[in-house]
């Protein structure tokens, strides 16, 4: 036999050759592009994982919490920025206080109302997502753009909807719960969490990440809540910015993990300790560029994304908001 | 009041929005057409099509520029069939208008591995021993670039390839089919497909 034949015989059993295929200038294949080109990118920094991590302190209300910082290397600091979106005073705190805060989200979730959900009911979140306007990549800064996106999420998380081109698209049910429904029923022991989340296949940066779309995305039973908040202040490197607010102008704790110049931020709300967002910002200031290509500078304090949830509750169907 | 600056990464290229769209236009038929041979529906196909890029686009600074750019999609890809046909199934809201656009292909028709007595044959060769079949009688790929789908040596690829051919042959034996003869209702097949 040789091995042409058994080549020709495979050919013969494709379904389908690529110049068949619809190209990639229908409107679909644009829509699809649009679609992928308008989600967040994390900045280059944050995919790179620099071996050394510094704990950092910048101006001076953080000063009181130095003690509990760890390394400090010395550098050049160009000043801290008025406050507005994307260009706040960065202030970060210690991993001392970001537990205690965490402590105190965890009560919070445990003593917090619940009424179960059943598996026909359906999620609903309004979320807005702010990010740079200009090419993808690093954000040095503004013009912002914001855009509204409301989705429906089954409970069982095996069927969602959203919208459109303004009208409602109900997608069809899945066999199995998509992420982050697949992780249910979570585990009440912070430990446990953690591997189930992504410890063992993606290290505590995937566990993290996974942890704050759980919050952003699902309603979680109060000791399942109240085990994530445990299961972040596992995590280290996660540190407390105190005093801030969002881009929708609520005070906010933003508490996260610190990954090189970086800030993967969580946001709670000061009273009640629910989630409000969550968003990537820069602490320190970077120069980035290779290869003979123009530097890019990036000043601390750079907001590159945020996703703040304006809305949730449930509902018994699709296209349905709470009252 | 101190901070640090880290080292600026070695090797950065930020690939930004039209220099991402060149990529997806050059390479889209080819990953559709990669989908769509190896998935069960078209609707699994579009969202192969759709992670992939996803996957591309957020890691943008990992894909290779030129040619190479196609080999590493392939090989995002390749897991998320694989992924896929552990039924970890998504249909994203993404693909909502691609999904529509190949119910209505009729060339974007499933790959019915049972249709036929060797194509029954080639369902019953390990996944490896069929994905690299596949990426030389598919995608027409050679050696080198197989190896660079799979992300292992050339030499590997050599003797894999060699054991598959010879695996597929000795299914094909078994099932009592005449390969000379297979080939040639193969081909008719094909050209009748264009009359």
């Amino acid at each position: 036999v040789t091995a042409s034949k058994i080549d020709e015989l495979v050919a013969g059993l494709a379904s389908v050759r690529d110049d068949q295929t619809p190209g990639p200038s229908t409107p679909a294949a644009g829509a699809l592009l649009t679609a992928i080109t308008a989600e967040e990118r994390a900045p280059v920094a944050a995919r790179r994982r620099s071996r050394r991590r510094w704990a950092v302190i910048l101006p001076v209300a953080a000063m009181a919490t130095a003690a509990a910082t760890a390394v400090v290397a010395t550098a050049t600091d160009t000043g801290s920025s008025p406050a507005r979106p994307g260009h706040a005073g960065v202030q970060v705190g210690s991993v001392a206080l970001a537990a205690n805060v965490l402590d105190r989200a965890s009560a919070a979730a445990e003593h917090r109302h619940f009424t179960p959900l059943q598996s026909h009911q359906w999620i609903y979140t309004k979320m807005s997502h702010t990010t740079g306007t200009g090419p993808g990549g690093v954000v040095t800064g503004g013009p912002y753009k914001t855009e509204v996106e409301e989705t429906w999420e089954r409970a069982d998380g095996k069927q969602s909807a959203g919208i459109a081109n303004g009208k409602l698209f109900v997608g069809p049910a899945g066999t199995r719960p998509q992420r982050p429904f697949s992780y249910d029923p979570l585990p009440t022991d912070p430990d446990a969490l953690l591997q189930k989340v992504g410890v063992r296949a993606g290290g505590y940066e995937m566990a993290y990440e996974n942890l704050v779309d759980i919050l952003a995305l699902t309603v979680q039973p109060p000791k399942e809540e109240a085990a994530i908040f445990q299961a972040i202040k596992k995590i280290l490197h996660v540190t407390l910015i105190k005093g801030r607010a969002d881009a929708a102008g609520r005070p906010a704790i933003a508490l996260g993990l610190e990954k090189g110049a970086i800030h993967e931020e969580v946001l709670l709300s000061p009273k009640t300790y629910a989630f409000l967002g969550d968003r990537v910002i820069t602490i320190k200031d970077q120069t980035l560029g290779s290869n003979g290509e123009p530097k890019t500078f990036v000043k601390k304090g750079t907001l590159q994304s945020e996703r703040l949830r304006t809305a949730v509750g449930v509902v018994a169907r699709p296209g349905q908001r709470p009252s | 009041v101190v901070l640090s600056i880290d080292t600026v990464p070695r090797k950065l290229h930020l690939l930004d929005e039209q220099e991402f769209a060149a990529v997806y236009a050059k390479n889209y038929q080819p990953l559709l057409g990669y989908a769509l041979r190896r998935c069960q529906s078209p609707d699994d196909a579009a969202d192969v099509v759709a992670e992939t890029f996803t996957a591309a686009w957020r890691r943008a600074d990992d894909l290779p520029p030129g040619d190479e750019a196609r080999l590493w999609l392939y090989g995002v890809a390749r897991r998320v069939v694989a992924n896929h046909l552990r039924g970890e199934r998504r249909h994203s809201i993404k693909t909502a208008m691609l999904r529509d656009e190949l119910a209505s292909a009729p060339a974007a028709a499933p790959a019915r591995l049972e249709d036929t007595p060797v194509a029954q044959a080639f369902g019953k060769l390990p996944d490896g021993d069929r994905e690299l079949l596949a990426l030389v009688a598919w995608e027409g790929l050679g050696n080198a670039e197989i190896a660079k789908v799979l992300g292992c040596s050339r030499n590997a690829v050599s003797i894999r390839l060699y054991r598959a051919r010879k695996r597929f042959a000795r299914v094909l034996r078994a099932a009592g089919i005449d390969q000379e003869h297979a080939v040639h209702a193969a081909k008719f097949t094909l050209e009748g497909d264009h009359l």
